[in-house]
This record gives C-alpha cells, sequence and structure tokens, in this order.
C-alpha cells in the first residue's frame, strides 16, 4: 500500500515531492531496504485504466530514482509518463542522453535543468498541467487505518495530528467541518447500515458539547441510563471503526486505501463488511463509485463468496522482499468449484512454523 | 498440481509426507478445519478433480463402521474422478504413527525400556 502512498506524497500539491517522500521514509536506504534485489535504484510502474475490462491503459507512469553514495539527495534516474492521447506524454533519462519531451515537442535541457534530476514531473507545476488527471489520481488517493482511541481521545491527548490523518485522530474535527447538509445525509446513511449488524442501536448524531468540542452520540435501546445515549468515548473500538470506515467510503469519489478494516468486528459482523463497503460505494445509477485497495488478514471477509478473486493479491515475504502473487489458474480452478478466496488463497500466506509457537 | 486436504495438523503431516515419497512435493494446502468440513467440502473437491486438479484428502474412519461405508456416506451421489485420490485412516492418522515403532520408540527416547 506504501507504494499508492510514496506516489501521493511525491504529487501533492502542498509539502509534496520526492525529496519529501524519500525523507518521510527515513531516507532512500530503509525504502532499499525492504528488497534486497534493490540494487540501488527503485523503479516504480503504474497502469490506470478505466475499468478491469480497458485493452489499454489511458496513463502509463514509471519512474525509477536513486541515491548516490556521496549525496544526501535522491534522484531521478527515469520518468515516462504515457497517454492514451498521444500529443500528452514525458520522458526524461539521466541514463540515455538527457532529454525530455512533452508529445511531439523537445524540452531543452536548460528548459528542464537540475530540476527534473531532483523532482518528478508530478512535482514541478510547469510539466505537471500536462498531466493533471494523473497528477489528481495520485495526489487524492486516501488512506485509513482508524485507531479508535486516537478518535475518542483526541482532544484528552491533544497530540499533533499527522498529514492526511491515516489514523482517523481528526475525525470528529472532519465530521465537524462537514457542510451540515451533507453531514446529515452520511450520518443517516451510516444509520441506516450499522443498524442491521447493530440491533440495538436507534440513532446516530453529532453536536458540539459545551466547550464547543465535536462529539459523535448514539442511542441505544438497550442502554441503562436514563436517556439511553452513548457518546463517542463509551462506543467500542469495532463500532467507531465502522464509523470512520463508512464516513470515508461516503466522501470523496477517489482511491481509497484500507489498512486491515476488519481489526476491532465481531466476526459475524467482518463477514457482511465486504456487502456493507460495496453497498456504501455506489453512484445513485448503482456504478461502483471508487477503487478500493484493502489489506487483510481476515478469514471471516474473505469467505464472502461474492469477492471475485481474481482482484485478491497474496502478498508473500521471503528473503529478497516482498512478492506479490496474483491468483494462480489452479486457485481459479477451485474457487469456481466452489471454495472461497479464504480456503484457497489464505493458507498460502499463513506462517510456515506457527504452529510451534504453541510448544514455546 | 495437488491439492491436500485433511482434518487436523497430524493428519496433514503424514499426507505430506505420503506424496514426498511420490515425489510430489510443496502440493497446495486447503484449510485444516476438522472432519465435518472435509466431508462438507467432498462436493465441491470432486468439481475441482472433474476440473483437472489432482485431490489428495485423508480422514479418519472414527467410529464408522467401516471405510466403505464412510465412502458411501460422504461421496453419496458426487462422481469421484481417477485424479480425486480419497484415503481413510482405520480408525485414526494416529495409529499409522504408532505402527512404526522404531521411529516412534526414536522419537521418544528411551520409550522402548
Amino acid at each position: 500500500m506504501d507504494v499508492f502512498r510514496f506516489l501521493k506524497d511525491i504529487a501533492k500539491p502542498i509539502g509534496g515531492g520526492l525529496q519529501a517522500a524519500v525523507a518521510s521514509r527515513g531516507g532512500f536506504q530503509n525504502i532499499c531496504n525492504l528488497n534486497l534485489e534493490c540494487n540501488n535504484s527503485i523503479t516504480i510502474q503504474i497502469e490506470i485504466s478505466e475499468d478491469e475490462s480497458s485493452a489499454t491503459p489511458i496513463w502509463e507512469y514509471e519512474l525509477v530514482f536513486s541515491q548516490q553514495h556521496a549525496l544526501t539527495t535522491t534522484e531521478v534516474v527515469t520518468e515516462n509518463i504515457r497517454s492514451d492521447n498521444s500529443d500528452v506524454g514525458y520522458t526524461m533519462s539521466l541514463g540515455g542522453g538527457f532529454g525530455a519531451a512533452i508529445g511531439h515537442t523537445p524540452l531543452s535541457r536548460e528548459g528542464l535543468g537540475a530540476a527534473c534530476i531532483r523532482q518528478t514531473a508530478l512535482e514541478q507545476e510547469s510539466l505537471s498541467q500536462n498531466f493533471r488527471p494523473l497528477t489528481h489520481f495520485f495526489s487524492n488517493i486516501t488512506y485509513l487505518h482508524a485507531v479508535p482511541q486516537l478518535i475518542k481521545f483526541n482532544s484528552s491527548i491533544g497530540g499533533r495530528t499527522l498529514e492526511n490523518d491515516p489514523f482517523g485522530q481528526a475525525f470528529l474535527d472532519k465530521i465537524a467541518n462537514t457542510d451540515e447538509l451533507e453531514r446529515t445525509e452520511f450520518l443517516s446513511k451510516i444509520q441506516d447500515v450499522l443498524v442491521d449488524v447493530l440491533p440495538n442501536l436507534q440513532i446516530i448524531e453529532f453536536y458540539s458539547d459545551t466547550k464547543g468540542r465535536p462529539q459523535l452520540r448514539a442511542k441505544f435501546s438497550n442502554h441503562n441510563s436514563a436517556a439511553g445515549w452513548q457518546n463517542q468515548e463509551q462506543f467500542s473500538d469495532g463500532t467507531l471503526r465502522l464509523i470512520a470506515l463508512f464516513w470515508q467510503l461516503l466522501d470523496g469519489d477517489d482511491t481509497l486505501l484500507l489498512e486491515e478494516p476488519e481489526l476491532s468486528l465481531d466476526e459475524d459482523i467482518i463477514r457482511q463488511l465486504p456487502r456493507m463497503i460495496d453497498e456504501l460505494n455506489r453512484t445513485d445509477d448503482d456504478k461502483p463509485k471508487r477503487q478500493i485497495i484493502i489489506s487483510t488478514h481476515s478469514s471471516a471477509m474473505l469467505e464472502n463468496k461474492g469477492i471475485d478473486a481474481r482482484y485478491v493479491l497474496r502478498l508473500e515475504t521471503g528473503e529478497g522482499g516482498t512478492k506479490i502473487h496474483a491468483i494462480s489458474e489452479d486457485d481459479k480452478t477451485l474457487i469456481m468449484s466452489g471454495f472461497s478466496a479464504a480456503e484457497v488463497i489464505l493458507p498460502k500466506v499463513h506462517p510456515k512454523n506457527a504452529s510451534k509457537m504453541s510448544i514455546l | 498440481m495437488c491439492v491436500v486436504m485433511t482434518e487436523d495438523e497430524l493428519s496433514e503431516a503424514v499426507a505430506l509426507k505420503l506424496l514426498e515419497g511420490r515425489g510430489l512435493e510443496n502440493p497446495q494446502k486447503l484449510g485444516i478445519s476438522g472432519f465435518g468440513y472435509l466431508k462438507k467440502s467432498v462436493e465441491k473437491f470432486c468439481k475441482a478433480a472433474n476440473n483437472g486438479l489432482n485431490v489428495f484428502m485423508l480422514t479418519d474412519l472414527d467410529q464408522t463402521v467401516c471405510a466403505p461405508l464412510l465412502i458411501a456416506d460422504w461421496f453419496k451421489s458426487a462422481t469421484k474422478s481417477d485424479k480425486f485420490l480419497f484415503r481413510v485412516a482405520v480408525r485414526e492418522v494416529e495409529a499409522w504413527v504408532m505402527a512404526d515403532r522404531q521411529a516412534f520408540a526414536d522419537f521418544f527416547g528411551d520409550f522402548k525400556r
């Protein structure tokens, strides 16, 4: 998932860029250490298509970057951008004689200057305007790994919120800053989905406390306080995570990265997660709204027969780094025969010697 | 490729050893989820074998009277292709392990005494 977050960090308009993206990950060597085959340069290749059935991508992006030992700056070695519109493209290669072109118009070395070695085309305003959809795609990627305690106790912790708030720390502020009509609509939709899985839940609403701090509260029929209300500090971790997840699904239509959405949830609710995510990710004319990339270890989640196993990728960590495997032909046969992605794919990711832990 | 399906960790270890003896290493393992799950999955494995996959399933006879009765009960009307190898340990796969007296004694050290 960090590949997508890395590209976002390069392309985002404020505080972005290759140097910042590398520095925020502890430097080039830290990124390189994740893969022994790194060989002092890192390559990222991305193809973007309208949908899975498209034969040719609408955008292709390739970035090769490295760091000379004597230098602390990271250098762009190669950068290629291709669009299905042949008038839009960009090529920069340090090794192959320095040259760049947008479409059929070659750019002079002087025109580009040393900036092209330290910066990608995505972050240079003069160049990136030619690739706006691509820059938009990368810079609007959202990552969510909501940590319930940070949401519950944000005002008491009073800590710094990380950029783009990946852990949902400022989730309540986000709700407060949303237009009231939209906020009411989102909370109403979330309530509709949640009452299915939390039978005692009646109402979820937003309010500001006496000090003006944003709060969420919910009315439960089985709660024994006089009014029957609980505020977010009393919500279970799972309830709060679900609310943050659903809000994120409703808010916006750009690529969304979800880190283990199953955490803190009951198994039966996890089984419903794929359906609930799909339901909230529909436009008014019932089309999928956005691409969602989910990381999971959950058998209950992958048991859902609605999951198209062609889109399940298995990450295998080995000595040379992490390899990503698409589903094999044999696995397809097993799934066609009635097995779920959980039965076919999960046993392959189980740690080989996990059972030995029981004899410790 | 060969798919292995067993009901517990010991059966899986034995099944893998048996396959290794036939030169089949690193077969694909599906989850170990017990006797009931195995029985429920028979039809799906029949389909997978009919679609060309090699399947090896090992289960314990347990309290059933004999292996043919267990097979009749599990397979019912499902058609078992030759690619589906189904074996029943009578009565438990533990008996197979314990029958290897020498290896069993070696494992437990001075067990022979």
